[in-house]
């Protein structure tokens, strides 16, 4: 049981990804700046917990702020940039970090009671290419897989609706407008640049979380794991899941997390499988598997009243 | 005085080292300027090419030329399929779907690569290993000069081609305004296959040298690949020709620079940071004119 937990707990922490690259998606901007911020979150997370002695929520709320004050940083200049030189710059920067991450290394050594001998062997903190390893607050405090999915869904469920109540609000339709066209929307009072700067700052807080929660999950992160290929295959839950609304990425990441496993048969073909359903989707339905019109159609089916009107913009 | 001998051989090393990654670079910019889309499963591409070369060096034991051939036509060979596959079939306007078929195209590919070796890195002999040519204080390296022989004979042949023949042509075209050229009776998606074929063919041999000098050859080359030609697309100027060359060597120049300097750990890190400050001061990229297409 532990295992499905375990699964669920990734499923979860794929889904904050994907939501975390649907909200820069949606100013219609494609970053490839996810990986560099889900490291950032996991790395100052775990040593939150492992060196700072911090409890789990703060350190990982610390991780997620660490991410934005970045994505604030970097977002600035950025965002000037426009289409593919954009992707490209978060690719730079994206893969600029791994590097560094993958070479640092600080922290202290661990000396456990009557085993000093272990001592060189064993470091908590990021030791360069070896990786932060020992992050263990999780098992430490006794958390079993199973309550700690159930934490990782909580995010989850909050995330829900905040991109619920985002959808409905200034911010959203702005966002949505400067995705559509960036001169209308400015000629519309629209601050191009501030709604941007925005979306990337909230898009690096969520990853930032997300990364928190994958590092503790884990319990061994490694700066290699933090590259392009994380970046591209996160953005690929949304535009697989569909773009159009915040339920495209969660059912492209829970349903990409969780096919693989289903499938036994392929288990050991899991990532040809994965690489070949991107392909056919792209060929089949380049759209998005939950497009607008599908979630408007199954809120009709529902409730056969006004809804529909509300939610979907058919394609 | 020592100082400056090593700094100007780091710099041949790097010149040398540059030209295979001009090649790479020419290659990206080549699918791109008729395709304004990014082939994210060029770098895998490559690799399979490679493992082709590097099964037919060693376990077939051919000649290494032959194995050349091998690699060559192996990544041509996946080119092509990609092009079929993750662009000409694809009937979406929307640039994010090629980035994304192709990236499931590069797992594919990586897997099998992986499954074929067990993911053990494979060595590629290298005919050229420890010949040195001495030039004065300077020794140039063989596999190296071998690297440089081969970009510019490549290079040389790729400017003939675009500029010299019809299909040539059809690419400047096309890269110019894929619709206009479709209106003067421009068969796109022939030349658009014929590009993607010529670019990893040529990747291939790149590939496949730059495996030989660095001595074996992982599932992580493809990677590598792919950023590498990005980088120096968009450090040259996106969809310029000479600028890729440029962009090619003055990353080599740089690289290997920063290992002699920092170390061989922050190789790529100088690399990136080279490329996003570029791209903040100029976005053009050193040669670029336009930015519009993007």
């Amino acid at each position: 049981m532990a295992y499905w937990y375990t699964v669920l707990s990734l499923a979860g922490i794929n889904c904050i990804f994907a939501l975390s690259a649907y909200v820069i998606f949606m100013t219609g901007q494609v970053s490839l700046a996810q990986a560099a911020f889900i490291a950032i979150g996991a790395f100052v997370s775990a040593s939150g917990t492992v060196l700072w002695g911090l409890h789990l929520a703060p350190a990982i709320l610390l991780g997620g702020l660490a991410a934005s004050v970045m994505g604030l940083a970097v977002g600035f200049p950025v965002l000037r940039l426009k289409g593919l030189h954009l992707t490209i710059a978060t690719v730079a920067f994206t893969e600029g970090l791994r590097v560094v991450f993958h070479n640092m290394k600080y922290g202290r050594p661990l000396v456990l009671p009557g085993q000093e001998a272990v001592q060189k062997t064993a470091w908590l903190g990021p030791d360069g290419p070896l990786g932060f390893r020992y992050i263990s607050w999780v098992t430490d405090h006794h958390l079993t897989t199973g309550e700690y999915a159930i934490w990782i869904w909580l995010v989850v469920i909050a995330l829900l609706g905040f991109f619920a109540f985002l959808e409905r609000a200034r911010l959203g339709y702005a966002m949505r407008s400067v995705a559509q066209d960036q001169a209308v929307a400015q000629t519309l009072g629209m601050n191009r640049t501030y709604v941007n700067v925005a979306a990337f700052v909230v898009g690096a807080f969520i990853a930032g979380v997300g990364g928190g929660l994958y590092a503790h999950l884990l319990t061994f992160i490694s700066g290699n794991d933090f590259g392009i290929p994380l970046s591209v295959i996160v953005l690929a839950y949304v535009v697989i899941g569909g773009s159009g609304t915040y339920w495209g990425p969660l059912v492209g990441a829970f349903v990409f997390t969780l096919l693989p496993e289903l499938l036994r048969p392929v288990k050991d073909y899991r990532l040809e499988v994965f690489g070949l359903l991107m392909m056919l989707t792209m060929l089949f339905r380049p759209q998005g598997v939950i497009t607008p019109a599908v979630v408007a159609w199954l809120g009709r089916a529902r409730r056969p009243a006004a809804l529909g009107r509300e939610l979907g913009e058919t394609p | 005085m020592s100082g400056f001998v090593d700094l100007v051989q780091t710099l041949l090393d790097g010149l040398m080292y540059g030209a295979s990654y001009a090649l790479i670079g020419l290659g990206f910019t080549l699918m791109f300027g008729v395709m304004r889309r990014l082939n994210l499963a060029y770098g895998p591409t490559i690799l399979v090419g490679v493992y082709c070369g590097t099964l037919a060096a060693t376990v077939w034991r051919l000649p290494f030329l032959v194995a050349t051939s091998v690699a060559v036509l192996a990544a041509a060979l996946v080119g092509r399929l990609v092009e079929l596959l993750c662009f000409r079939a694809l009937r979406s306007p929307d640039p994010l779907t090629p980035l994304v078929s192709t990236f499931g195209f590069w797992m594919l590919l990586e897997e099998l690569v992986i499954r074929a070796t067990g993911a053990q890195p494979q060595r590629v002999p290298n005919p050229l290993a420890g010949a040195a040519f001495e030039l004065g204080p300077f020794s140039l390296r063989g596999d190296y000069l071998g690297l440089l022989v081969l970009a510019g004979a490549l290079t040389g042949l790729l400017y003939l081609f675009v500029y010299r023949t019809e299909l040539g042509f059809g690419i400047r075209a096309i890269a110019e305004d894929a619709r206009a050229a479709r209106v003067i009776g421009l068969d796109v998606d022939r030349v658009s296959g014929a590009v993607f074929a010529l670019a990893s063919a040529v990747g291939g041999a790149t590939g496949f040298a730059l495996a030989t000098s660095v001595g074996y050859v992982s599932a992580e080359f493809g990677l590598s690949i792919t950023l590498k030609g990005l980088v120096v697309m968009v450090v040259g100027g996106l969809g310029s020709i000479p600028g890729a060359i440029v962009g090619g060597l003055l990353l080599g120049i740089v690289e290997l620079q920063a290992v002699a300097l920092l170390g061989a750990s922050y190789r790529d890190l100088v690399a990136y940071i080279l490329l996003f400050v570029l791209l903040l001061i100029r976005p053009t990229g050193l040669l670029g004119e336009h930015l519009g297409h993007a």
